[in-house]
């Protein structure tokens, strides 16, 4: 454990440990271009140089180990003409594209220009002209040459966290480009990761490609609901301009940086699987069937309805199929509304898919839902498997279905089973976000909120709670599922009624004993892991919180 | 070759061979590396071959090529011994000649000996000026030795360092390397015994030596030389070498542009192979130790050694950043000893003479002799072997005779691309790895060019800036983007274009590229450009604010006019001009159309009256 | 700082309480005016060409006022050499834009070399401010508001939200339309 003294200040920091980090802990940014934590050292951009004390020259800082009582300056005359110089250099190769660049507003050559820029130019610019600009190299990246700075993030990447080993920098001296190599594409299944660490807008994604302006963007911090392994993720969304990207309010999804869980990455999968929440197929307004027609109807005559049938039927003629895709503070009211409230004994969750989830080993899992840990922590189901209740239903012991999300007509259940437990059963009260075969064999509609629209909590599938949190509103009339739940209690008086989701936590980590001793404060923005201790100290967050990672 | 098992059996096989080669006292040396192959020695042989076997002598006389013995400009070199007479820039058509009067007749023919400035002619090789002021340490042998036959290695007490070295342990190995002062002679002068001792004391079984013979400086030939002319000596260094450490394995990562030196290496390992000098349990002794030859594609920056490495282990040759050095971690992250071949090639020599005989020879700092390449504007071009602190003066002007057609010296560009140019003033200065360094230049790996009066300082600057440019690996930005940079710059100055505030801009730039830039390359490459401001600033000056070329090479910024006085009218500038821009009546004072003269200079060649002015 | 209108309030004198001499004295001034253009316009009618202008009123719309060169009228998207829009839908005019009436749509430009460009781009002139912003914005000299037309009221609001192909079908204004007198 070394301790030095960076700009006047002592840290002491862990073996190995490299000035950047080092002066990270500190609040002091070093810029660079090169380096990622994530990724091998490479020590080419020369951005992060410093001045360390007694030593001859200035020193990389990505490269430079922290040892004992060493003397680091990072603001010094001569590290920041070094900066500027080598910015001058970058830019006396780079095109003058950011107008029409994506990365404009989240570049970091521009970022660190006008911080540590020489804003008059002294050299005949001659650029170099490169064979690739706005090609695309696999289903989502698309590649510029001539904006490329040749840190070799994106190779490290596919070198070492992928090990597919697509790209490649070819070429020499500043006629060097980066590109695939031949035959090849980026096509595996983590591509979208280099976007994220291209530090300027040589490799953007196609699926946001002119879509919105960043710096339209707002940032909500979330989970992806893509698989179990429940990846921390920012959503970006734009709230602002409806008129760009399609009226898509969520414009993309981003990793963010957690230690215990995906480190600086996620999938493509779950990075451009959350098209559903402005999908056309959204349902915006309950529904209730009259005649052979679902019509749109009021939340108060929808959930009259709803009360009304559920208290017409013994309990034990009411079969409910929740969801995984649901926070663990709906799955705790699914209980508390269904089990401990009217007593029904038939609560399943798991659907089986159609297809394998494809799972690896490194983030993707092949259980696709965010929550199915949780589900059975909080205690569902209850006696039976989605199957057994749908064989009940078919031999018409249930009057009411009550299914969460689900397309049953879709998965990989037993399709006549699915379709004469339907027919079987005189009410199918469907809640869910998206339309799909079994909402249209409903009778009554409760259009719910998606992952982005609602806050709550998963736990992912090593039994880690992690919060998300509203990035937009719910559209049209759905509501988070918590709340639909909330109000349906209030019509059949159950006599409770929640303010909000950290309510509900704060219940159910009373309640439910793997739970006990987490509340939203615990989570944090790392999340905790069930069976949590709480120590005589205050929570301190284990990492130091990275928002932005580059 | 029958295998050899024993330190003593290689000692008896040695005493016949020098018996074998005492009887046979008449013999022919023609050297044969590339500089002589380009001027036909191949033919040479040929002719001297058919000559002796028409004379019935071929049986009696050998005709052996053999490497150059450094005065490449005059090859090919013919040295009948024993009398050592030494004929220069022979012809086949001489063979007969040679055979006829030398051989038969114990004549010298006189045309063919070396005539020195007075006129007089000299005899013998050793007496000739080139080499009487040199100290042949690592070229003792070349023009003696065929490359291509261990036996003459052998005989020639090759391979007793071998043996000697295996009677003692490694520590005493490395014990006099260190005391014999023997310093990297690749250009970074680092002390060979304390790198040696490192990777010895470095954690691994595996461990690697590695022979950098990536020769890529342009005028530099050192190395090829020494691969070509006297291969063994390289191996033996290196197999003493991986002794010492404790490697089993070895490579020599070569340039591919040097086809003979590879050729002439790949069958000196194949005879140290079937010899039993390499291979598992060389001499008998248990060590086991082998060689691999790998051909370097081209790339200057690959004799850096991490880039070495890199390429070695089947990547791109690109530097890399590393903590550690690589005696502690190198090749496939084992330890490796990566020593230039003249280094290797003075271990033998260092342990057959022993350390403090080695350390007698040059500086405090700086040990033993090292080999230059005079090329340029010099009369004697050759390899120069001297021992560290010859001043440059007897460098440039006893050995190498000075410089041609009695012009001005200028300059002497040190060390390569990377090196820097030493101007007339410091000529007194004694070449040894500190004081080049001191004068803004370096030893590098012994490339030395010499400039006269008609060198310009700025096109010289760009074009090593140049070279480097072209020969930057593009990995670090600072290498990548600022030599594009400074080339360009230079180049506008050099065509006229240049701004006032350029020089600063340079030397700002220069100092960055220096100090920012990844791997040695970048880090000496501003040395050309920025060792010509130091000391010829008045050049650039004159070319940016006076757009005048004093050396008169920069096309865009010269004139050339008619020296109304000295023009006769001879017309044949005129005739010669490729833009018929010269006119003028018979006799009468020619002139020159500015208008379309594109500044060749064929005219300037041609007159003989030196009546076509440059300025 | 304080603005009552009590602060505001002029004081007037004795003179200009009494009132009526203030009546006749700006009745003056008009009625001199009224003579000297009566004189003026009839030495212009009888052939003198050297004689001052008459009128101080433009006949509009027949007549029109100089425009001033730096005047900023209705927008344009100016054009490449093949009559596409330079605009590269960078969205810096829409990001300025203080009135928010600039929706600009991107979409792909065939030639990688250019890349982006609008697929729309509206401007929505009920809620202009004619600012010029956007064209100080603009990196690419793409909108202008140098076209001299000045006049597009309309009955409804949708006819005031201008198209991509409307703006693109602007022309600056010629220098003689400047110089109507």
């Amino acid at each position: 454990m070394p301790t030095l003294t960076i700009d006047g200040q002592q840290v002491t920091v862990p073996e190995k440990t490299n000035v950047i980090e080092a002066a990270k802990t500190l609040g002091i940014e070093i810029p660079h271009y090169c380096y990622h934590p994530g990724l091998s050292v490479a020590g080419n951009c020369r951005m992060c140089m410093v001045e360390i004390e007694k030593a001859p020259k200035l020193a990389i800082g990505c490269f430079t180990p922290c040892t004992e009582g060493m003397v680091v300056f990072t603001n010094t005359e001569k590290v920041k003409q070094a900066r500027k110089d080598v910015l001058e250099f970058l830019l006396s190769n780079h095109p003058l594209d950011c107008p029409v660049c994506d990365q404009a507003g989240e570049c970091w050559l521009q970022i660190y220009y006008m911080q540590h820029g020489q804003y008059e130019s002294r050299m005949m610019e001659n650029k170099i002209k490169k064979s690739k600009k706005a090609t695309s190299i696999g289903p989502h990246v698309n590649l510029d040459q001539e904006r490329c700075v040749l840190c070799g993030r994106c190779v490290r990447f596919c070198d070492e966290i992928t090990k597919t080993h697509e790209l490649g920098i070819f070429g020499r001296g500043n006629r060097e480009e980066l590109d695939v190599f031949p035959g090849k594409q980026l096509d595996n299944r983590y591509s979208g990761n280099v976007v994220d660490i291209c530090p300027v807008g040589a490799l953007t994604d196609r699926d946001f490609r002119f879509q919105v302006r960043v710096w339209y963007l707002g940032v909500q911090d979330s989970v992806c609901p893509g698989c179990s392994r429940g990846c921390n993720i920012q959503i970006h969304y734009n709230r602002n301009r409806p008129h760009h990207g399609h009226g898509r309010r969520v414009a993309r999804l981003k990793p963010r940086y957690n230690s215990h869980v995906n480190q600086f990455w996620m999938c493509d999968e779950g990075r451009y699987g959350y098209k559903f929440v402005d999908a056309g197929d959204r349902i915006i307004s309950p529904m209730l069937r009259r005649g052979a027609e679902l019509q749109m109807a009021t939340w108060g005559e929808t959930l009259a309805a709803s009360a009304e049938r559920i208290r017409a039927v013994n309990p034990s003629q009411i079969g409910v199929i929740a969801w995984p895709q649901l926070t663990n503070e709906e799955l705790y009211l699914v209980r508390r509304l269904f089990v401990d409230g009217l007593g029904c004994k038939n609560v399943s969750f798991s659907v089986p898919s159609k297809k394998d989830g494809g799972g690896d080993d490194f983030l993707i899992t092949a259980d696709k839902n965010p929550n199915t840990r949780g589900a059975g922590e909080i205690g569902l189901p209850i006696a039976d498997s989605t199957g057994d209740i749908l064989q009940a239903a078919s031999r018409g012991e249930f009057k009411l279905l009550h299914i969460f999300g689900h397309d049953l007509l879709s998965s990989g259940l037993d399709q006549p089973l699915v379709e004469s437990a339907l027919a079987a059963t005189e009410t199918v009260i469907f809640q869910g976000s998206n339309s799909h075969l079994t909402v249209d064999r409903a009778d009554i509609v409760l259009p719910s909120a998606t992952f982005a629209e609602k806050s709550g909590s998963f736990t992912n599938f090593e039994g880690r709670v992690q919060r998300i949190h509203e990035a937009v509103p719910p559209l049209g009339d759905a509501l988070p599922d918590w709340q639909i739940l909330n109000r349906m209690a209030r019509a059949l008086e159950m006599g409770w009624d929640y303010q909000g989701t950290e309510h509900i936590f704060k219940e159910l980590a009373e309640n439910v004993a793997a739970f006990s001793g987490l509340s939203y404060c615990v989570l944090g923005d790392q999340g905790e892991l069930l069976g949590y201790k709480p120590t005589n100290e205050a929570h301190i967050p284990t990492e130091p919180v990275t928002t932005v990672i580059i | 070759m029958k295998k050899i098992r024993t330190i003593a059996e290689l000692g008896t096989l040695r005493a016949a061979l020098e018996r074998e080669r005492e009887s046979a006292k008449v013999w022919i040396s023609v050297s044969n590396e590339t500089c002589a192959r380009a001027n036909g020695s191949d033919k040479v042989i040929a002719a001297l071959d058919e000559e002796l076997r028409k004379q019935g002598l071929a049986d009696q006389v050998r005709v052996k090529g053999t490497g150059c013995s450094g005065f490449c400009d005059r090859n090919p070199m013919v040295v009948v011994f024993p009398k050592e007479i030494a004929y220069q820039r022979v012809s086949p058509d001489d063979a007969a000649e040679i055979v006829g009067k030398t051989l038969i007749k114990g004549q010298v023919v006189e045309r063919l000996l070396h005539h020195d400035g007075k006129g007089h002619a000299v005899q013998h090789e050793a007496d000739l000026p080139f080499y009487r002021y040199q100290k042949r340490l690592v070229l003792r042998n070349h023009g003696r030795l065929d490359p291509t036959d261990i036996t003459d290695y052998l005989a020639s007490g090759g391979y007793t360092a071998l043996s000697q070295a295996l009677t003692m342990s490694s520590e005493q190995v490395i014990e006099e390397i260190s005391r014999s002062g023997l310093r990297g002679r690749g250009g970074g002068g680092f002390l060979t015994g304390r790198k040696w001792k490192s990777c010895r004391e470095a954690h691994g079984e595996t461990k690697y030596v590695i022979c950098n013979a990536d020769e890529g400086d342009p005028g530099a030939y050192m190395d090829r030389s020494v691969l070509e002319g006297n291969p063994h000596s390289v191996i033996e260094g290196m197999i003493i070498g991986a002794y010492a450490i404790g490697a089993r394995m070895g490579y020599v990562y070569v340039r591919a542009e040097y086809p003979l030196a590879v050729t002439n290496l790949v069958i000196a390992l194949q005879q140290a192979r079937d010899c039993g000098l390499l291979g598992e349990n060389i001499l008998g002794t248990g060590f086991n130790f082998d060689i691999r030859v790998n051909r370097g594609g081209g790339a200057f920056v690959c004799g850096e050694s991490t880039a070495l490495m890199a390429s070695l282990e089947g990547r791109v040759g690109e530097p890399e950043v590393k903590h550690i050095h690589t005696a502690e971690s190198g090749l496939w992250e084992k330890p490796t000893n990566l020593n230039n071949v003249e280094t290797w090639a003075n271990v033998p020599v260092i342990i057959n003479k022993g350390a403090d005989w080695f350390a007698s020879i040059g500086t405090e700092k700086s040990k033993g002799t090292k080999i230059f390449s005079l090329v340029g504007k010099i009369n004697n071009t050759g390899l120069v072997e001297v021992p560290m602190g010859t001043p440059l003066r007897e460098i440039i002007y006893d050995i190498g005779g000075g410089i041609p057609h009695g012009k001005k010296f200028k300059a002497i560009q040190t060390g390569g691309p990377s090196g820097g140019c030493v101007p007339e003033e410091l000529l007194d200065l004694p070449v040894d790895f500190d004081r080049l360094t001191e004068v803004g230049s370096m030893m590098g790996s012994g490339g030395m060019i010499v400039m006269d009066e008609g060198t310009c300082m700025v096109d010289v600057a760009k074009y090593f800036t140049g070279f480097l440019q072209d020969e930057s690996c593009g990995k670090c930005v600072p290498c990548r983007e600022g030599t594009a940079q400074m080339r360009q710059i230079l180049s506008d100055i050099c065509e006229g274009r240049g701004r006032p505030e350029d020089i600063d801009l340079l030397e700002e730039l220069g100092h960055v590229v220096q100090d920012t830039s990844l791997c040695a390359l970048g880090g000496t490459a501003a040395n050309p450009m920025l060792s010509t401001l130091r000391h010829f600033r008045d050049e650039y000056e004159a070319h940016i604010f006076d757009h005048r070329c004093p050396a008169g090479v920069c096309t865009a910024l010269i004139r050339y006019t008619i020296d109304v006085e000295k023009c006769n009218g001879c017309g044949v500038c005129a005739k010669q001009c490729p833009q018929n821009g010269v006119s003028g009546e018979k006799k009468q004072p020619h002139s020159i159309d500015q208008h379309l003269c594109i500044r060749c200079g064929i005219c300037r060649e041609v007159c003989r009256f030196e009546a076509i002015l440059v300025n | 700082m304080n603005s009552s209108p009590e602060h505001n309030k002029r004081d007037y004198g004795l003179w200009q309480r009494t009132y009526v001499p203030e009546v006749f004295g700006g009745l003056a001034i008009t009625a001199r005016h009224f003579f000297v253009n009566l004189k003026n316009h009839i030495r212009r009618l009888i052939g003198r060409k050297d004689a001052a202008p008459g009128a101080v009123t433009f006949q509009y719309p027949e007549q029109r006022r100089p425009l001033a060169p730096r005047l900023r009228s209705l927008h344009r998207l100016t054009k490449r050499e093949d009559g596409s829009p330079r605009c590269v839908a960078c969205m810096m005019c829409e990001t300025i834009c203080p009135a928010r009436c600039i929706y600009i749509v991107a979409t792909e430009h065939p030639d990688p070399n250019i890349e982006k460009m609008p697929e729309q781009f509206t401007i929505d002139l009920g809620r202009c401010v004619f600012c010029g912003y956007c064209v100080e914005a603009c990196p690419e000299d793409a909108i202008r508001m140098d076209t001299g037309i000045l006049e597009f009221a309309s009955y409804t609001r949708e006819n005031m939200i201008y198209t991509i192909d409307q703006l693109l079908s602007h022309e600056t204004a010629k220098p003689d339309a400047q110089d109507t007198q």
